[in-house]
């Protein structure tokens, strides 16, 4: 039996940045609210705790950051490294080991 | 945007690298002249594009809890103060243990034994010395030891036009002022305490009514 991650919510957040940054680079603000329209609104948080997230992650290295400016703005944006693509397949197969097996639970019969 | 020197002092205080509070403090002002934008697209006013922006972004105190679960973002004197003080302890030694050095390569033998048992001695006294300011500095939190004082802070919020907070007529409250305080400090966090409160409506043949008149005082008691 693989073993069970406990604090396995926390890296929630750390899924869907990967998730969503490994198809394009963004900065804070763009990537809050991808968070939003990704999860349909599921998961509302403070905006600004997402940058805590991101600065561990940088410091990880499974983050780059660059600094661009756009449109006269100075922005970080930030994109995945080789070792946050190899992190994020770790999570998501923990991710959906856990949901496989809270799913089978729930669909247990007489168990309600 | 109004700086946010609280929340930097704060996360200074508890460690974290001056290279995050720099660029955090770019990239919260960034992300508020966003969020105010994104309001003011919507239509509204001002104010209310900046009070959005402002409660959307997070409070200090969110922000800096999710700072402080991050280990990776503190110092290193931070992260490994036991290091901090196997370092000094070295120090205090080979300092101690220079003179009597001394006195052993100008060969003389009776000064060199006496300074050594000298200085091993207050060594070990350093050393003992040094062990117990460690224990006390990584031992149980301050809020855990039975002496602490506490400071106490209070804000009296109210509705502008009549020095008291206007109830709506479903129990909400609206247009929350400050009227005074002992430190500006904790306003915010009681303006944003009193848009939580919920009043039961007030009923006059059998229709809620709009009560303008409602004054509350928000203590805040913190151990220091």
């Amino acid at each position: 039996m693989a073993q069970t991650n406990p604090p396995f919510m926390s890296g929630v957040p750390e899924l869907l940045i990967l998730r969503l940054l490994i198809r394009q680079q963004m900065y804070g603000y763009e990537l809050v609210r991808a968070i939003r329209s990704s999860t349909g609104d599921a998961i509302g948080l403070r905006e600004g705790v997402v940058y805590p997230a991101l600065y561990a992650m940088e410091a990880r290295g499974t983050l780059k950051a660059r600094r661009k400016s756009v449109n006269g703005r100075n922005r970080v944006y930030y994109a995945v490294t080789a070792k946050g693509k190899r992190r994020l397949t770790s999570l998501t197969e923990e991710w959906q080991r856990v949901t496989g097996g809270v799913r089978t639970a729930l669909e247990e019969p007489g168990r309600a | 945007m109004p700086r946010r020197r609280e929340l930097l002092r704060r996360l200074s205080d508890a460690g974290i690298t001056p290279r995050c509070l720099l660029r955090l403090d770019a990239e919260l002002q960034d992300h508020y002249v966003d969020l105010e934008r994104e309001a003011l697209a919507a239509e509204k006013s001002v104010a209310e594009a900046s009070e959005e922006a402002w409660l959307r972004l997070g409070d200090d105190d969110a922000i800096a809890a999710e700072f402080l679960t991050h280990t990776e973002l503190k110092l290193w004197i931070y992260r490994w103060p036991i290091a901090l003080y196997c370092l000094g302890l070295i120090v205090w030694l080979l300092l101690i243990l220079l003179s009597p050095l001394q006195g052993l390569l100008r060969n003389r033998a009776a000064v060199a034994r006496y300074s050594l048992a000298l200085c091993s001695s207050v060594a070990l006294l350093c050393a003992l010395l040094l062990s117990m300011q460690f224990i006390v500095t990584i031992g149980p939190p301050a809020t855990n030891t039975a002496a602490y004082s506490v400071e106490r802070h209070e804000v009296v919020i109210a509705d502008p036009s009549s020095s008291l907070i206007a109830r709506e007529r479903s129990g909400a409250v609206k247009d929350v002022v400050v009227i005074e305080s002992t430190d500006s400090l904790f306003e915010h966090a009681a303006i944003e305490a009193a848009y939580k409160f919920k009043y039961r409506p007030r009923v006059i043949r059998g229709e809620s009514i709009e009560v303008p008149g409602v004054r509350n005082k928000i203590t805040f008691d913190i151990a220091v």
